[in-house]
């Protein structure tokens, strides 16, 4: 097949980008050297969440949200869309300022939100603990399976005859050429870097950093909660580049278990759970949810969020080099923003106008070492 | 608010599993003069083989196994005593989680960090678990599984039992059975007479097995014996009432049953194996390698091979004892837990005297695995809607549409169920050849609050040899 | 069975119920003779119960004194114990 455009990474970033360009009619293959949603895909929580540091990000997470919402009844049922809504969850003043900053964020930009008072928090989760200032709803967002998700882009891409090349790995791109590990090269007008952490590899000139975070999840004796509670500080560990930092995120699966996080760190690449990390991140989580200690954990495990200087993603046009594209550096929104990112990428391939101001994404922007 | 860190114990030796390999090491390496802490997740020791047997003995004086008999007396006698006790035993403890090359988190009715300079890997092996239709009804148990279940207070006074599956252990279980009131009404043994007979002809070595075999037979004369048969499905609403069987020669029929205890051989409980890797070595092979070979990496980054007899592994410290060298029984794996026990020691002449024994026991652990492998058609008795992972009820037809192992994890959760993968991933690798994914920390469903308490073990300095045994005792 | 009758009669409290037990025995025992055929209902509603007997199935997981996922063939019965199962 001559390939009109070749995706390095078969994660959801890449396998979104695959069924929008093949939709498209145009010739796509993508190429992974380990599967399909196997890395860091597979190991974050799934949640899509009306969030964003820079506002390029927020709306680039609220157009997502939006093409999420319209395809949901299009998704198998596997993907386990729930739309649990977000409750963020303000322990002081400072939090409720912040939830009334982001409140008139949200309403400006036509995202439903409502302030519930620390008595209808209570009310509507009764595993919180009592002494919360309130919480803001956000009843939009959603949670789902992520390797489903994944799956599900792969599938129509597919569908569309896109040719997915598992096992094999790209050691460099340039000029419209793919040079693989085993000698074989691959030709495309067109190259996306979708390769998460490992985009640095290939286009080392964009700064990317591994951020781990730890994650577990617990059997499905728990207690019901009814929407993923995150709490406002979740902001500054986010946004923040501390190297160390953790922020109560909790989420209700379809199963009935409970996804609990989050952390990050900088130091670490290697999957092992780093105890001290990973105590740090559950006793945060108990100060939400007093009974947390007695629930059972089931499994922990670590991910790692690519991660850029300024919280932003690479999204577009190498100026260097014009066949090279990228697409990479989501941090801890990859999953939320895989559709509008696709949206976004393609329509800049194509060279249709783009309906999100790409500018701040661009990857020739200048960045602070 | 609960206590910020964990109660942390100290041992030179730390032994896992209370089985006859973990007790025979506990007391070999003792007898040298270790201070060691035997650990097992049963309140009592004794493990699979000898469930039951330490209650006889607190209560009666006298366990009834004669085995058993000849080390569970010393070993609670070593627990009492009072000047210079060298073991300490801590029941219902499981450990979950290993933070360095020399601390672990236990989980258990009381958590607690361990810190030991040298371990024992003694955790012994669970059922080979198989699913065939109808293997999820209540009623239906592995059939070592029904046996220890009896061992504990179960009845089975009255009730009609089918024993299945494959493996001397089948004979066992039947005599045991019948030994408490059940109508044993048939052995389904999936190997052939020729297989059987190849295996009993080279148990003139092992006198006692020889013993124990006619035995067992003798006891359970009246009692229906098939061979190269298998149960093929089991039938009933809520409950089995009924089994369908069939033989090599096309024979088939049903025997209606309460109870059907089916067993497929035995199989490592290597989990805890690779909580001790060294996690260097697997990760270096883990950025090279794709998932499913994961597994491989780590088995053998800490371990040679199946039917060796070495009780070392590639980490300096960490040895492995009983079942962990491969299927073999309980008095393969005594030896063994005094031979690991010599090498935390040094004791290098008594540790070749042990190799030399430990070596004459390679025929049968071969001829077991080789004179019960499983026949193709009992690996695949499951159809499409049968379930395949237990815990999150995945199909076999669900799972059969992916690549590997890893691949149907993640798109079906197969395998991410409360059993981590024990019991689908070997029929996985029954079924599809699959090899399961590595095991994940806690190795078992552990409060979370034994996660939040065990930060403390970075704090913890290694222990000296100055420090004394402390914990629970029987 | 060998050793029950000679440990103390207990009682204790399996979905509510009093039921005697002795102290040696397992709580699955305790929850066989309480009638208890099942431990659980899987996802599709089918009843389940123990299979392996060691700790490996899960199958056999009940809320011990208001602790979660404990497993049943491994833990020994204890007066006023209270045990709750899945269904």
């Amino acid at each position: 097949m001559n390939a009109d455009v070749i995706i390095v990474g078969a994660g959801i970033i890449g396998c979104a980008l695959a069924e929008q360009l093949a939709g498209q009619g145009m010739k796509v293959c993508v190429l992974d050297r380990a599967g399909i949603g196997q890395q860091t895909s597979a190991s974050g929580m799934g949640h899509l969440v009306a969030l964003g540091d820079h506002p390029a990000v927020l709306a680039l997470a609220l157009r997502s949200l939006k093409l999420w919402r319209e395809r949901q009844c299009k998704l198998p049922d596997n993907v386990e869309y729930v739309s649990c809504g977000t409750l963020w969850l303000a322990s002081n003043a400072t939090d409720v300022l912040q939830a009334q900053e982001n409140a008139e964020l949200f309403t400006a930009a036509g995202v439903r939100n409502e302030w519930l008072d620390a008595a209808a928090l209570r009310r509507t989760e009764a595993t919180l603990v009592t002494d919360l200032s309130g919480g803001l709803r956000v009843p939009d967002d959603a949670v789902i399976y992520p390797p489903n998700a994944v799956l599900h882009f792969a599938e129509n891409a597919m569908a569309c005859g896109a040719r997915f090349e598992i096992g094999v790995e790209a050691v460099s791109v340039a000029g419209g050429e793919v040079r693989l590990a085993d000698g074989g090269r691959r030709r495309a007008p067109y190259i996306v870097v979708a390769a998460g952490c490992a985009t640095s590899r290939l286009l080392p000139e964009l700064k990317l950093l591994p951020r781990k975070g730890h994650l577990l999840i617990t059997t499905a004796q728990v207690p019901r909660i009814h929407h993923q509670l995150i709490e406002l500080g979740y902001h500054q560990s986010a946004q923040g580049q501390d190297p160390v930092s953790v922020a109560f995120n909790v989420q209700p699966r379809r199963t009935g278990q409970l996804l609990i996080g989050s952390s990050r760190q900088f130091d670490d690449e290697s999957a092992d759970l780093v105890p001290a990390v990973l105590s740090r991140m559950l006793q945060r989580g108990q100060r939400f949810l007093p009974e947390l200690p007695r629930w059972p954990a089931l499994r922990a495990w670590t991910g790692l969020r690519p991660c850029t200087p300024d919280n932003t993603p690479y999204i577009g046009n190498l100026a260097r080099d014009r066949s090279l594209w990228v697409a990479a550096g989501h941090e801890g929104l990859g999953i939320t923003t895989a559709t509008g990112t696709a949206e976004l990428l393609a329509q800049q391939i194509c060279g249709n106008t783009p309906l999100l101001d790409g500018a701040a994404m661009s990857p020739n922007r200048s960045l602070a070492a | 608010m609960f206590d910020p860190a964990l109660p942390t114990l100290h041992c030179d030796l730390l032994v896992i599993g209370a089985g006859p390999a973990g007790v025979a090491a506990a007391l070999t390496a003792a007898a040298a003069g270790q201070r060691v802490l035997l650990v097992d997740q049963q309140q009592d020791p004794g493990g699979q083989i000898w469930r039951g047997q330490w209650r006889e003995l607190v209560q009666s004086g006298r366990c009834s196994d004669a085995l058993a008999q000849r080390w569970l007396p010393a070993l609670r006698a070593a627990l009492q005593a009072n000047a210079g006790r060298r073991i300490v035993f801590r029941g219902a403890c499981r450990v979950v989680h290993r933070s360095d090359n020399h601390t672990v988190v236990a989980d258990g009715e009381q958590a607690a960090i361990i810190a030991y300079q040298q371990v024992i890997l003694a955790a012994g092996a669970r059922e080979v678990l198989l699913p065939f239709p109808g293997w999820t009804l209540p009623g239906v148990t592995g059939a070592g599984g029904l046996q220890v279940m009896v061992k504990d207070g179960v009845s089975v006074h009255g009730q009609r039992i089918v024993v299945a599956g494959t493996g001397p252990l089948l004979l066992a279980v039947a005599a045991s059975l019948q030994a408490t009131g059940a109508h044993v009404v048939g052995i389904f043994e999936q190997a052939s007479n020729a297989s059987l007979l190849a295996f009993t002809s080279q148990l003139w070595r092992y006198p006692a097995l020889c013993w124990q075999a006619l035995g067992l037979r003798w006891q359970t004369r009246h009692i229906p014996w098939h061979t190269a048969s298998w149960i093929t499905s089991a039938e009933g609403g809520e409950t089995v009432t009924g089994v369908h069987w069939r033989n090599a020669q096309g024979k088939h029929g049903q025997l209606d049953c309460s109870r059907l205890a089916c067993g497929y051989g035995l199989t490592e409980n290597s989990e805890l194996l690779a909580l001790f890797a060294d996690s260097n070595s697997v990760n270096k092979k883990r950025s090279t390698a794709t998932e499913t070979s994961v597994r491989a990496a780590t088995a053998d980054a800490i371990r040679p091979g199946i039917t060796t007899a070495d009780v070392a592994t590639a980490q300096p410290g960490v040895w492995i004892a009983g079942e962990l060298l491969g299927i073999g029984g309980a008095r393969r794996a005594i030896i063994s837990g005094q031979r690991a026990a010599a090498e935390t020691v040094g004791a290098a002449a008594q540790g070749r005297q042990l190799q030399g024994q430990l070596q004459r026991w390679n025929r049968y652990v071969s001829a077991l695995a080789q004179q019960f492998a499983l026949r193709d058609k009992v690996r695949h008795l499951a159809i499409d809607n049968t379930v395949l992972c237990r815990c999150e009820a995945v199909t076999v037809g669900a799972a059969r549409a992916h690549a590997d192992f890893r691949s149907a994890k993640l798109a079906t959760r197969l395998g991410m169920g409360a059993c981590q993968g024990r019991i689908c991933g070997s029929a996985c690798q029954q079924l599809f050849g699959w090899r399961a994914d590595h095991t994940r920390a806690p190795l078992a469903p552990t409060p979370i609050r034994t996660l939040m308490q065990s930060a403390g073990i970075e704090a913890v300095a290694v222990s000296s040899s100055t420090k004394r045994v402390s914990g629970d005792s029987e | 069975m060998s050793g029950f009758s000679q440990s103390s009669a207990i009682e204790m409290q399996i979905n509510g119920r009093a039921v005697a037990a002795c102290e040696s025995e397992s709580v699955l025992a305790a929850l066989q003779r309480a009638g208890c055929d099942f431990t659980r209902r899987d996802q599709q509603g089918a009843p389940r119960a123990a299979v392996c007997g060691m700790g490996v199935c899960q199958e056999c997981a009940v809320s011990i004194d208001g602790e979660p996922g404990q497993l049943a063939c491994l833990r020994r019965c204890r007066n006023n114990m209270q045990v709750v199962t899945d269904v």
